[in-house]
């Protein structure tokens, strides 16, 4: 969750910076639609009903074995042959694994810093 | 220097094992309890060491009755599938018996302790909590999955020993079993999982091996003789 709450909050600092949006809802929402790993951390952040954060056991068949590292190859022997995983969950149900979530949320703000050029931090209103 | 044998547990079944004695007069007798690669080198090794503190050693093939003769002293990850699959068919309650065999030899030198890492640190514990296996105390190394026995109250003296960097192990689960077993040396050292495993080197680490087993020889001394 820190993780998720610093992206967050780097998003907000990202509107600051930019002179041409005035506003923050409908930036967001423009951050969200072009970046939706970034959308699903700020819909996290913001408590949207649904979303949230869960360990789960995720099992692993034999043939992937060789791929663990070898700390959840020890987990899994004791666990039934599963490995706790931290998990996105979705209104719909659905499931994202969270390093990737973040990873690809990461990878929006370089995109959103990328396109906006050198950064110009502006008091905050 | 020891010598592969065979051990029958009370079901019939017959497993190898491997026994080392002591020069002199032992002072007690030691079951000593595998990793998940079977009876390879470095166990063989750490038996022999047992021997030489003065300690009649059996280490019986815990896997045997999944995989008849199964080692390895291939640590990498190609090896990962091939446990997996052994410990996908493996009996905790058989296993108990598989002990209660090597008890029997390593009783000839008097009482008797047993230690394991690992897998066998588990092991180690689930013996300590199961009355009748004629064992006097145990020490275990690094049993992973310790949700699996921290219902299991120890009917023996017994310590164990885990690393603060055990990245399958976390740290909360041994503050638990501190917590709830407040008489069992629960004792911790600055490593990561395996820190005894000269042979598997990723996380050796001799500085935490050598307190930890001179702790076990002095329980040993202590409880065995």
């Amino acid at each position: 969750m820190l993780a998720a709450a610093l992206i967050d909050a780097y998003v907000d600092r990202l509107f600051a910076a930019d002179d041409t949006v005035d506003d923050i809802l409908a930036y967001r929402e423009s951050v969200a639609a072009a970046q939706p790993a970034l959308g699903l951390v700020m819909a996290l952040c913001a408590g949207r009903a649904g979303v949230g954060v869960a360990i789960e056991a995720v099992g692993v068949p034999l043939a992937d074995y060789g791929a663990l590292p070898v700390e959840d190859f020890m987990v899994s022997l004791y666990n039934d042959h599963s490995v706790q995983r931290l998990r996105l969950t979705l209104p719909d149900g659905g499931r994202l694994d969270m390093q990737d979530v973040l990873r690809e949320a990461l990878a929006g703000l370089d995109a959103l810093q990328t396109r906006r050029g050198p950064r110009r931090v502006r008091p905050v209103r | 220097m020891g010598e592969r044998i065979t051990i029958t547990a009370s079901d019939g079944f017959t497993l190898n094992a491997y026994r080392a004695a002591p020069a002199g007069k032992p002072r007690g007798g030691v079951v000593l309890i595998q990793e998940v690669w079977g009876l390879n080198h470095w166990i063989r090794q750490e038996v022999d060491r047992y021997a030489a503190e003065g300690y009649l050693t059996v280490a019986p093939a815990m896997f045997d009755r999944v995989e008849l003769g199964y080692e390895s002293d291939n640590y990498g990850p190609e090896q990962f599938a091939v446990i997996g699959e052994l410990m996908k068919r493996f009996d905790h309650k058989t296993a108990l018996l598989d002990v209660a065999a090597a008890v029997t030899p390593a009783s000839k030198a008097g009482k008797v302790g047993i230690t394991g890492y690992c897998f066998g640190g588990a092991v180690s514990w689930r013996a300590a909590a199961h009355r009748g296996l004629g064992l006097s105390a145990a020490s275990g190394y690094y049993g992973g999955g310790v949700p699996n026995y921290i219902d299991l109250a120890p009917a023996i003296p017994l310590e164990m020993h885990y690393g603060d960097q055990d990245k399958g192990i976390p740290l909360e689960q041994i503050e638990a079993l501190k917590a709830r077993y407040p008489d069992v040396g629960i004792h911790v050292y600055a490593a990561g999982h395996g820190f005894c495993n000269s042979d598997g080197a990723s996380n050796f680490n001799e500085a935490a091996c050598s307190k930890a087993s001179a702790r076990t020889l002095d329980f040993f001394r202590k409880h065995l003789g």
